[in-house]
């Protein structure tokens, strides 16, 4: 995977030495407490292991979000997008890597909210299926990265498109099943949220922790996770070409 | 051998909204074989920059076909980045909130370095543009002419055969821009091949084995300092400081005197058209007991004015 290495490590370093990349991480146990304190509330005790885990998807989201909107179009501003695009590598995948490193920003982001959930209110995650939890994860990040990558040739082939880059969050958390199940939204509803990756991915992670609780075919959902991320990289890859191509021919590369 | 660069027939035309569109480049053709410096000369909007833009595969010419050792820079644009290492003009394009050595860390592992050769490479590189001392400070704290010298190290990461280098002492001090040319001799005996832009005719006439002069999109001249001088200028030329009115009027109707003008520092120049009317205008002006005189044939700054015209600070288009 040209490229790919390349950007995961630059990433690494780059969000190392910037104090704003890990804004985003602040709301997290904020967020745990918030959501932990409706379930008390209402006695849905059954669900804790919903608020524990939607913070990290929340911060996922965030991350890239904000690193999708700003990467090409830093790099054009700032005179490098022609030196990156003259070298040997594959430009997509030099994204998509930057942008799987973004998603480490959840690693913390969960640790902080299993640590508020449970010296707060006393509830410790566990995990009862830690490969699956684990596979997951990762299969979310990778979704969640490949998602933003198509975002990124998104607002930069169309610069309007950023204005609505803020209002993406809410709906995608909603279609994403972030906090309450898809499966206990309107039939009309739950066939939607099948299209976004992160409805099969919260439902696996809430899967993994909740005792007693199984999905169906857990394979399935691995599977659709997996094509959902792969068909947004491919689209993701799909437009960057195209951006690339035109910029070429209108010599639009650089930004002076 | 296959040439190191071959230009055929490049144009390359901008939209200009409400206007006919600009021609940046109006049929380019040259052939730059291997190991051979190359200086491309041209005021600004000339065309030079497009022209690198097209080579180092990051803009697409309108029509005809440019080679990099044998690789065709649109079909086949990722084996000719391979061989290629482009810096771009300025003192943009590094990331400043990362050291010089992250910075070239980072290009390094995009032309497939792994970690070893990498870390070698990029120290050779630092200590070689002497960056050593401040490797790890972030570049946002370096000077212009230090962050050129980055550039430089960062175009030459990957090793190239072909190295394309748009206005690279922009910005650079005396000793720093004296350092960059015995760089680019050590590069020449390197065996690599060195396309450059520059303002600099002093820069061009020093390291270049042959010039090109562009302007307005058109090639006028390719050849050696040394032989673009004679071509242009068959004519010698003296210069003298005091030289008497009534002795002026009598060079000006010397036969075989072809002008005479006095230059902004305030030196009569007498140019000739053969050997003999400089001995002749010689002899009149030592007779008159002037004894500031000089004889000289045009400098490459001479012939560049001559070609592009003394346009002053217009663009070219």
């Amino acid at each position: 995977m040209p490229g790919f290495g390349a950007g995961f490590e630059f990433q690494i370093v780059a969000m190392r030495g910037q104090a704003d990349t890990y804004f985003s991480l602040i709301t997290a146990p904020f967020f745990a407490l918030v959501f932990m304190s409706i379930m008390e509330y209402s006695g849905r005790t059954d669900l804790n292991s919903h608020a524990v885990i939607a913070p990290m998807l929340i911060t996922m989201w965030t991350a890239a979000l904000s690193f999708s909107g700003e990467m090409i179009s830093e790099d054009r501003e700032n005179g490098r997008l022609e030196s990156l695009i003259a070298a040997p590598m594959s430009f997509a995948m030099l994204l998509f890597g930057r942008l799987c490193a973004c998603m480490l920003l959840a690693l913390p982001s969960f640790l902080m909210s299993y640590l508020a959930a449970g010296s707060v209110f006393g509830y410790w995650l566990s995990f009862e299926q830690p490969l699956l939890f684990a596979s997951a994860l990762v299969l979310t990040a990778a979704a969640t990265a490949a998602t933003a990558t198509a975002l990124s040739a998104v607002f930069v082939i169309a610069p309007g498109a950023r204005s609505v880059q803020n209002t993406l969050s809410f709906p995608v958390y909603l279609l994403g099943g972030v906090l309450v199940p898809v499966s206990q939204y309107p039939g009309w509803l739950e066939g939607l949220t099948r299209i976004v990756y992160l409805s099969w991915g919260a439902d696996l992670l809430r899967a993994a922790t909740t005792p007693g609780a199984e999905l169906e075919n857990t394979i399935c959902y691995l599977v659709m996770l997996g094509l959902l991320g792969a068909t947004a990289f491919a689209l993701g890859r799909l437009f960057i070409s195209r951006f690339l191509q035109r910029a070429r021919a209108l010599g639009a590369l650089a930004k002076e | 051998m296959t040439a190191a660069i071959d230009i055929r027939g490049v144009t390359r035309s901008y939209v200009v909204k409400g206007k006919p569109d600009f021609m940046a480049l109006k049929g380019i053709d040259l052939t730059i074989p291997r190991g051979e410096v190359h200086a491309l000369l041209g005021p600004n909007g000339a065309g030079k920059t497009t022209l690198c833009r097209i080579l180092s595969t990051v803009l697409l010419p309108t029509s005809g076909t440019v080679t990099v050792l044998g690789h065709e820079v649109v079909r086949d644009a990722e084996k000719a980045k391979q061989c290629l290492g482009v810096v771009f003009g300025g003192d943009r394009g590094l990331y400043n909130r990362l050291s010089a050595r992250q910075n070239l860390n980072f290009w390094a592992s995009l032309y497939g370095l792994r970690r070893g050769e990498r870390r070698r490479r990029v120290d050779e590189l630092l200590d070689r543009m002497g960056l050593a001392q401040r490797a790890d400070e972030r570049v946002q704290g370096f000077s212009r002419g230090m962050k050129q010298r980055l550039h430089l190290a960062r175009g030459l990461v990957s090793d190239p055969g072909v190295l394309i280098l748009d206005e690279p002492t922009v910005g650079m001090d005396p000793v720093a821009a004296r350092d960059f040319r015995d760089l680019v001799r050590e590069l020449r005996a390197d065996g690599r091949t060195i396309l450059m832009t520059t303002h600099d005719m002093a820069e061009a006439a020093e390291l270049s084995d042959r010039v090109s002069f562009i302007d307005d999109g058109n090639l006028a001249l390719t050849e050696s300092p040394t032989t673009v001088g004679n071509i242009v200028s068959t004519r010698e030329r003296v210069d003298a400081r005091g030289v008497p009115q009534e002795v002026r009027d009598r060079l000006t109707g010397l036969a075989g005197v072809a002008a005479v003008s006095e230059t902004e520092a305030g030196v009569l120049r007498v140019e000739t058209e053969h050997s003999e009317a400089t001995r002749q205008v010689l002899m009149t002006i030592v007779a008159a007991g002037v004894t500031d005189v000089s004889r000289s044939r045009p400098s490459l700054e001479e012939v560049y004015l001559h070609l592009i015209g003394r346009r002053g600070m217009a663009v070219g288009g």
